[in-house]
């Protein structure tokens, strides 16, 4: 990786390239992004791994965490977990000659996920029958296949997570089997094995989700589709062209893959096409995705038995990491079903007797993954919400991102949070030189005057100091100074805490004057010092301090 | 300090939007990291409560609150008002119509429903004065998740 570049785990940001056109702010679904100080990119700890930001970025800024071309080494034996997306990829030719192609390129086995799809097909089938009897889980289920829907409901609708059924997803069993039947052999010669997953989408190998019990680790390796395709086409060219193809002998099924309809589980649909559930839906797209999920936690749905998700538009042949567009690789698999028709190649009665045995469950992983997300982001306390709600109303509600953040909510949140300053709101700053123009010139005090005259002691906000005295305010309750302080005042209160300085910033006061000995929290001065509101210290009373600002002048054009 | 308060207007036979305010009041309680299954009753009863406002109560609004042991939730409309309110709380009974059942509404389960999923539940109506049902929702201090 690049000194310029950083990492979410899923996809990598280079800030050299990135031209701050800020899309990638808008598309992310859980708000990860934020750009700062005009220059840099922060990735806060909420990445899903949808690859939205990859899609929407112009300026190649964005890439996905992947070992990207040339990653596939002469000095081990190269194993390739194949997405059955990659068969969508070349419009007219079999499955088992573009599986051929990868062994032309070097890998000496090809593992065909396709296999391991049916398997889950036929288990998630069965756990859907028993649940009609046995009712244990809320209708509708929701299918794991797709790891970013996984991860959505951990993150933003952990409520759901029973929903998810606990079934292994195809890639675990498929990583299983790998690692129970082929790896063992290899390690017995002594020879070294490498696993590379060939991807559509961003989404993390299936070691995110713990290593399989008693095995020595292998490098596991991500590849994007369009990683390897040029390369590839080559191949599949040649093999296309050739007269004698060359054999090649596979120790198992699923090392080759005779059908056409596997090709059917890269697009939406696919996973339940085949499926013996009448009452079931295929939903792709991000925002499709998302506006399901918030139906089915207002208890919508419940009439419905199953439901696969996919984030990619079309499924996972819209995936961010493909090598053709989406219809025209859609229309290659419709091909491919049509003259193959749909059927399923394993026997049903072995799956479920392995079924019977628990070989298919997962462990408890929803816990473990809201564990993973939940908890990141810390929570809000009521005052805090209401003052996101305070500050909401005082912005525009343009979403223009010029701050940096996604959206004003965002923005307010993170002000709320101490992350950000109202400051870098470009409505607000307009509307302040606005009126900073207007006011200019007509002999009024700052606060640097008050400060010198009062003999008043600055604890915060040093920056605020040449802020424009108007008028002055006294009082304590909150909600009453929210209401009634006039703009550009000085304020005397007695309250130290956090929120006066909120309150300064929402009534653009010039400053706060804490009176009667009192003085300020530290909390309340660091924030302070962020927004440049200055914090005064008085000690004798209101009434006095009140009497000689107004002697002094101040407030006396506003008083009738 | 005092809770929060959230007011949301909810227009006549608007189905497209109906459920906006539940959802907006969904997201303000997950960034207050309640309870997952809290969070949920209180977008369904939201959700259903919005839906009869939507269905037969005329123009109407959500009134939402958050205090520091509880969660208010109030829905007021000038419609037809509800003439029989226990039979309006029992499970299946419905007055709606045709078209709201081709919808997939009108099971007779909103009241029901919201009475369920609530703490506390009051419902005032009268025949063409209009409906009032405030809900109750308690926030449990003991968990990890309060």
């Amino acid at each position: 990786m690049k000194d310029t570049e950083k990492s979410s785990g899923f996809v990598r940001f280079d800030d050299h390239l990135c031209v701050k056109h800020a899309s990638c702010l808008r598309a992310c679904p859980t708000k990860a992004i934020r750009i700062k100080n005009k220059q840099t990119i922060r990735i806060v700890d909420q990445c899903i791994g949808c690859g939205e930001c990859i899609r929407v970025c112009s300026a190649g800024a964005v890439s996905a965490e992947s070992a990207g071309p040339g990653a596939l080494k002469n000095d081990h034996v190269a194993i390739a977990l194949v997405s059955p997306v990659l068969y969508a990829q070349f419009p007219g030719v079999m499955p088992k000659d573009i599986l051929m192609g990868l062994r032309h390129m070097g890998f000496q086995h090809t593992v065909d996920m396709s296999y391991f799809l049916e398997i889950f097909q036929c288990a998630g089938e069965e756990f859907i029958r028993r649940n009609r009897e046995s009712k244990k889980v809320p209708w509708p289920l929701i299918s794991p296949v797709c790891p970013v829907v996984v991860r959505l409901i951990a993150f933003q609708f952990p409520s759901l997570m029973p929903h998810v059924i606990p079934v292994l997803r195809p890639v675990a069993l498929m990583a299983r089997e790998v690692k129970r039947h082929i790896i063992p052999y290899y390690l017995e010669t002594g020879e070294k094995v490498a696993l590379y997953y060939i991807n559509p989408c961003p989404t993390k190998k299936e070691s995110e989700y713990g290593k399989a019990e008693n095995q020595p680790t292998i490098p596991e390796i991500a590849l994007g589709i369009n990683d390897i395709y040029p390369e590839l086409a080559r191949h599949v060219e040649q093999i296309k062209q050739s007269e004698v193809i060359p054999f090649y002998q596979t120790r198992f099924e699923y090392e080759t893959c005779a059908t056409g309809n596997a090709s059917m589980w890269a697009m939406s649909g696919g996973e339940i096409a085949e499926m013996d559930i009448d009452r079931s839906l295929a939903v792709s797209g991000l925002s499709e995705t998302i506006t399901y999920l918030e139906k089915i936690e207002m208890g919508l749905f419940q009439d419905i038995e199953y439901i696969e998700f996919r984030t990619c538009r079309e499924g996972c042949l819209g995936g961010v990491l493909t090598a053709i567009d989406k219809y025209i690789a859609k229309s290659a698999a419709q091909k491919m079903v049509k003259t193959f028709g749909l059927g399923r190649r394993l026997p049903r009665e072995n799956i479920l007797r392995m079924y019977e045995k628990g070989k298919f469950q997962t462990e408890k992983r929803p816990a473990k993954l809201i564990n993973l997300f939940g908890a990141q982001k810390e929570a809000l306390s009521i005052e805090l919400l209401q003052e996101i709600e305070n500050t909401l109303e005082l912005l525009r509600g343009a979403d223009c991102g010029a701050c940096g953040a996604p959206d004003c909510r965002t923005f307010a949140e993170d002000v709320a949070r101490g992350e950000a300053s109202l400051k870098d709101c470009v409505f607000l700053a307009a509307s302040r030189i606005a009126k900073g123009t207007r006011k200019k010139g007509r002999g009024k005090m700052t606060v640097n005057d008050l400060m010198e005259r009062f003999d008043l002691k600055l604890v915060a906000g040093e920056k605020g100091l040449d802020r424009q005295v108007e008028d002055g305010y006294c009082g304590d309750l909150l909600s009453e100074i929210m209401a009634n302080a006039p703009e550009g005042c000085v304020w005397l209160t007695i309250q130290g805490h956090q929120n006066t300085v909120a309150v300064a910033v929402l009534r653009e006061m010039a400053a706060i004057i804490v009176t009667g000995g009192q003085s300020a929290d530290n909390d309340t001065l660091n924030k302070a010092n962020q927004e440049g509101i200055p914090i005064l210290l008085w000690p004798g009373s209101a009434y006095q301090l009140a009497g000689r600002l107004f002697s002094a002048g101040v407030g006396q054009s506003q008083s009738t | 300090m005092t809770g929060l308060r959230k007011n949301f207007h909810i227009k006549s036979r608007d189905f497209i939007r109906a459920g906006e305010a539940s959802i907006q009041i969904q997201n303000l309680l997950k960034s207050l990291n309640f309870d997952p299954y809290l969070i949920r009753r209180v977008a369904i009863c939201g959700y259903e409560g919005e839906m009869n406002v939507v269905m037969h109560g005329g123009d109407g609004s959500l009134s939402f609150g958050i205090d520091s042991d509880k969660i208010i939730m109030e829905l007021s409309d000038d419609g037809p008002g509800i003439v029989d309110i226990d039979k309006a709380m029992q499970a299946g009974f419905s007055t709606a119509s045709d078209e709201h059942r081709e919808m997939g509404f009108g099971a007779g389960m909103g009241l029901p429903n919201m009475k369920k999923n609530s703490d506390e539940i009051t419902v005032d109506s009268e025949k063409s004065h209009g409906t009032f049902v405030r809900m109750v929702f308690y926030i449990d201090k003991g968990g990890d998740s309060g």
